[in-house]
């Protein structure tokens, strides 16, 4: 997420290409101040990685056919004696 | 000792035993001199639980002795439960179908050729048919054939983006990864 203000508000330093300005306060970092092209590039790549991290395929309808071919059990065999034939027990 | 002797399990198929999901109506075993009590609906049993309850019952579920893609090996010799993939015969689809999933057509079903899988029919997994088993419900006999390592790439792949797994934080890491050691080597001449 980005927020826009005019620089008039506030005094902001100019940064070269591929410079971070890092402000502190305390020890902590407080804001960073990048060159627009860094930034630009940075959010497509952000972009980038979320298409990437969050395409789904749809299920298709050869993919349905094959849980509706395989995934109903049939008629299960219970007759004790048949279990051990058929498991030549 | 591996009593298999073959290597991983990961990336094989293999025979195994496999339950059907249970589903509704429930039929819990009762004892040899019962037939099983039939349940209707999932909130019964639910309901008993949340209320306290927390007998463990036998659920009668179908299952079947099938080939699997087995997806990872054991995590330890304490926890022995094994990720897989069903299979689908293509004897059951229509011949244009079929034709499909042999060019690997769709993503969710992985051709697995029979010149280099011994099963009884040829089969496809299906990515969308994941199943837990445990590693003694897995046959002892060879594979019946195994994945390569790119193979089982796209075959993680593919389950990765089916199930939604959000993976963004892991590929950052490895892009930041990737940049730090291709800097390490230092400017490439």
């Amino acid at each position: 997420m980005s927020e826009q203000r005019d620089s008039s508000t506030a005094r902001v330093p100019s940064v070269p290409v591929g410079t971070a300005l890092v402000f502190t306060r305390y020890d902590e970092e407080k804001a960073v101040v990048l060159h627009p092209q860094d930034f630009h590039r940075l959010s497509a790549l952000d972009h980038d990685l979320e298409e990437l991290a969050s395409d789904r395929p749809v299920l298709s309808e050869l993919a349905l056919e094959a849980h509706a071919l395989e995934d109903r059990p049939g008629t299960s065999v219970e007759d004790p004696e048949e279990i051990r034939t058929l498991l030549g027990l | 000792m591996n009593r298999r002797g073959a290597g991983r399990l990961a990336g094989s198929v293999r025979w195994a035993v496999i339950p059907f999901a249970p589903a509704p109506p429930f039929r819990l075993y009762a004892g040899t001199g019962s037939e099983p009590v039939v349940v209707p609906a999932a909130d019964t049993v639910i309901d008993a639980a949340r209320r306290g309850g927390d007998a463990e019952l036998s659920y009668i579920v179908p299952g079947k002795a099938r080939p699997v893609l087995i997806l990872s090996d054991p995590p330890a010799s304490h926890h022995r439960e094994v990720t897989a993939l069903r299979l689908l015969r293509l004897s059951k689809l229509v011949p244009d179908d079929r034709q499909r999933v042999r060019a690997q057509q769709d993503e969710l079903l992985f051709h697995l050729a029979p010149d280099r899988f011994e099963l009884p029919e040829e089969s496809a997994a299906m990515v969308t048919a994941l199943v837990r088993l445990h590693e003694d419900a897995i046959g002892t006999t060879p594979a019946l054939g195994r994945l390569d390592d790119g193979e089982m790439r796209i075959v993680g792949e593919r389950l990765i983006r089916f199930y939604g797994l959000d993976i963004r934080l892991l590929l950052e890491r490895q892009i930041r990864e990737l940049a730090a050691r291709h800097e390490a080597r230092g400017p490439s001449r």
